[in-house]
């Protein structure tokens, strides 16, 4: 591998996770004493107003959850594949990452909630007598679900120390639609709750917002520990692409390498779904496009992956909180209703204490009006502004699935041949 | 028998030495059936016999790959059951029969590979490693090879680096599984050569298991013959490919000869089947 693009590509990726960061820190729906950029860079320097500090610290808390969550899935979409030896065996695919779902709803059903209100009803998260000892079920339990669900799915899938992908990708298929189907039925049983069945409903999309140290906590530490690993699973992955067999007679213990890989992936899925729900194909997508760059080595592969996830999941974030809302600005219309009933609609170029200055959007004549004529001033909303700004609400989860979805599809066709050999 | 392996001193144990090992697969297949074999030092042992007799099975359990039943295996005076696996690859190396290889990785990753027993702590590959590596390839004639992708290399080639990772695995023994099965004429003397090299230059100690019983009378120092899980013939290639032991094993079709003169000494039988 060639050593000066290997170089470039870490310190670009470092930089392509410090400016997304930076416009996330800039830009959200509260708003803040300064604007933008501005605001951002005193909180960094630590000399903001204690309002926007709270705002701002929100703000962190929702980006710092982001490059946990999709540096975690990206990691673990990476090391799944090593083991499995093929592209197509991400978490959620092999259905990892439901099993990791269905353990933490059971910890949210346990617990009551895990929505806004939830964290409302507990100030100081930790000091309480149900702090975090009690708040840990739900990540210990999503770990619990998805370390069975990925024993099973290598258990069913392997005969004879061999993997076969047909069968891997089936079983996945199965355990998925198994894993939902009691999902389903949990969900149903619990509709009575409301609170808690709101709280799965808009965590299970894969939501950022309103995220607590307790997150923050939970997804960083399973972060950490499948990080730690790297050096000792790494080189071992590569011996694994020979073939278990291969790598025993090198030396390496498939069994300790397979159980520790195993781990770690349902650890960095765990911990993050217990975060934030599924976010479904970043752990497909990125190493798959970060092996074609740095090449399937996984010692630089697995770190790699981490932190393009985390690139990843900032970019949907800034697409939906800096850029969507400045484009429903930029496409809705200035209404300016007139004292004589006469309304204008289109787009404002100058406003002065003395007149307004619009252009006409039927017409585009320009149209100079008094400012004591004007009754009232509005944004309107077309449909295309409606639009963006309902993007800009969407959980990210939905916005990975329509861009993944679709890269799914394309990798299925180009391994077409091999899954019908 | 080589020159090293005449020089050891005597006081030395086996590289190999295996007593009564026997092996039922779950399909009631007796695979070995109290198989005891002794390999000295630099010796040159190929085990030949007919497809399911049980020598590619007898080449995993001395590897360690395969786990018996009952009996017992030692390399080099040490129970194997009691090495781990590094230990265990420090002391022998597989040639497999083939390899499925993903693609990226270069004939270099490759070699390196063989290191992996030697790595300490964080497993960085040391300047060393990467030296031996680099002599290794140099000495299967793969030097030039270095930085091509494995999953493109023809079959001699990729045999070579197969060998040069197992050379790079510095143990002293080296266990090879249908090393030429799927090669031409001209390359399976390039394999076979590079073999005999090893063991009468580097002075390792070489289990070959083959269908070629001619490649193995031509460079081999001692041949087992397998059938039915049980050895029916040990001993040189002069002993073991006679008609009398074949006939029983390989039924009468067969041609009889001589190379008048081999690489390993001498003249030495050749075997053909023979329609007559």
């Amino acid at each position: 591998m060639n050593s000066i693009r290997t170089r470039t590509l870490w310190i670009g990726i470092v930089l392509l996770l410090l400016l997304p960061l930076l416009v996330l820190l800039s830009v959200g729906y509260s708003e803040t004493g300064q604007q933008g950029i501005l605001a951002a860079a005193r909180f960094l320097f630590g000399s903001s107003p204690d309002a926007d500090r709270e705002i701002l610290k929100l703000r962190l808390m929702r980006s710092l959850c982001a490059i946990g969550v999709g540096g975690s899935l990206a990691l673990a979409g990476a090391m799944s594949q090593g083991l499995f030896r093929n592209p197509l065996a991400a978490p959620d695919l092999l259905g990892i990452g439901s099993g990791a779902m269905l353990g933490a709803v059971i910890g949210i059903a346990f617990l009551g909630g895990y929505g806004p209100d939830f964290w409302m009803s507990r100030p100081v998260v930790g000091a309480s007598n149900d702090g975090m000892y009690t708040l840990a079920i739900i990540p210990v339990l999503s770990f619990a679900g998805a370390l069975a669900t990925a024993l099973t799915i290598y258990r069913l899938a392997t005969r004879g120390g061999r993997i076969s992908i047909p069968a891997l990708l089936l079983t996945g298929l199965a355990v998925n639609a198994l894993l939902g189907a009691i999902l389903a039925a949990l969900q149903v049983l619990l509709l009575q709750d409301w609170q808690v069945s709101r709280a799965i409903l808009a965590w299970g999309f894969g939501t950022l917002d309103d995220r607590t140290p307790f997150h923050l906590g939970v997804v960083w530490g399973g972060a950490a520990l499948a990080l730690l690993s790297i050096p000792f699973v790494g080189l071992e992955l590569d011996l694994l692409a020979g073939g278990e067999e291969d790598a025993a007679a090198l030396g390496a213990d498939p069994v300790k390498i397979k159980m520790l890989v195993l781990a770690c992936v349902a650890l960095a899925t765990a911990s993050s779904v217990a975060v934030s729900g599924q976010i479904a194909f970043v752990g497909l997508l990125v190493p798959h496009v970060m092996r074609m760059i740095v090449g399937p080595h996984h010692r630089s592969l697995l770190p790699i992956s981490f932190l393009a996830g985390a690139v990843l999941l900032l970019s949907v974030l800034v697409l939906q909180h800096g850029l969507c809302p400045v484009l429903s600005d930029a496409v809705a219309f200035d209404h300016v209703v007139l004292k004589s009933g006469e309304e204008i609609s289109g787009r404002i170029v100058s406003e002065t204490p003395e007149k307004i200055a619009i252009i006409r959007s039927t017409t585009g004549e320009r149209v100079a009006v008094p400012r004591f004529e004007a009754a009232s001033v509005s944004k309107h909303q077309g449909r295309l502004a409606l639009f963006f700004w309902r993007v800009s609400s969407f959980q990210p989860g939905v916005l990975t699935s329509l861009l993944g979805a679709p890269f799914f599809l394309y990798l299925l066709l180009r391994q077409r041949r091999a899954l019908e050999g | 028998m080589s020159e090293l392996a005449r020089k050891a001193p005597a006081s030395e144990c086996a590289a190999i030495s295996a007593a009564d090992v026997s092996l039922t697969y779950s399909n009631g297949i007796r695979a070995l059936d109290a198989v005891s074999l002794n390999v000295a030092h630099g010796e040159f042992l190929a085990v030949i016999g007919p497809n399911g007799s049980g020598k590619s099975t007898l080449l995993r359990a001395l590897s360690g790959l395969q786990a018996i039943e009952a009996g017992s295996i030692s390399l080099e005076g040490q129970a194997l059951a009691a090495l781990d696996a590094p230990e265990r690859a420090r002391r022998v190396a597989l040639v497999p029969q083939s390899l499925e290889v993903l693609p990226g990785y270069s004939v270099s990753d490759f070699v390196l590979h063989g290191r992996y027993a030697h790595l300490s702590g964080w497993r960085l590959f040391s300047k060393h490693d990467r030296d031996v590596a680099r002599e290794c390839l140099a000495r299967v004639g793969a030097a030039n090879f270095l930085d091509r992708a494995m999953n493109e290399m023809s079959g001699g080639e990729r045999q070579r680096v197969l060998i040069a990772r197992a050379l790079a695995q510095e143990s002293r023994t080296i266990l090879l599984d249908e090393p030429t099965s799927a090669l031409d004429l001209k390359h399976q003397l390039v394999v076979y050569r590079l073999i005999f090299e090893m063991h009468r230059n580097a002075g390792r100690t070489i289990v070959v298991v083959t269908h070629d019983l001619n490649l193995a009378s031509q460079f081999a120092d001692r041949l087992v013959l397998m059938l039915n899980g049980k050895i029916v013939s040990d001993g040189t290639p002069e002993n073991v490919l006679r008609r009398d032991v074949l006939e029983t094993v390989y039924g009468s079709d067969l041609a009889f000869g001589a190379f008048e003169q081999t690489v390993a000494g001498g003249s030495r039988p050749w075997v053909l089947p023979w329609a007559r």
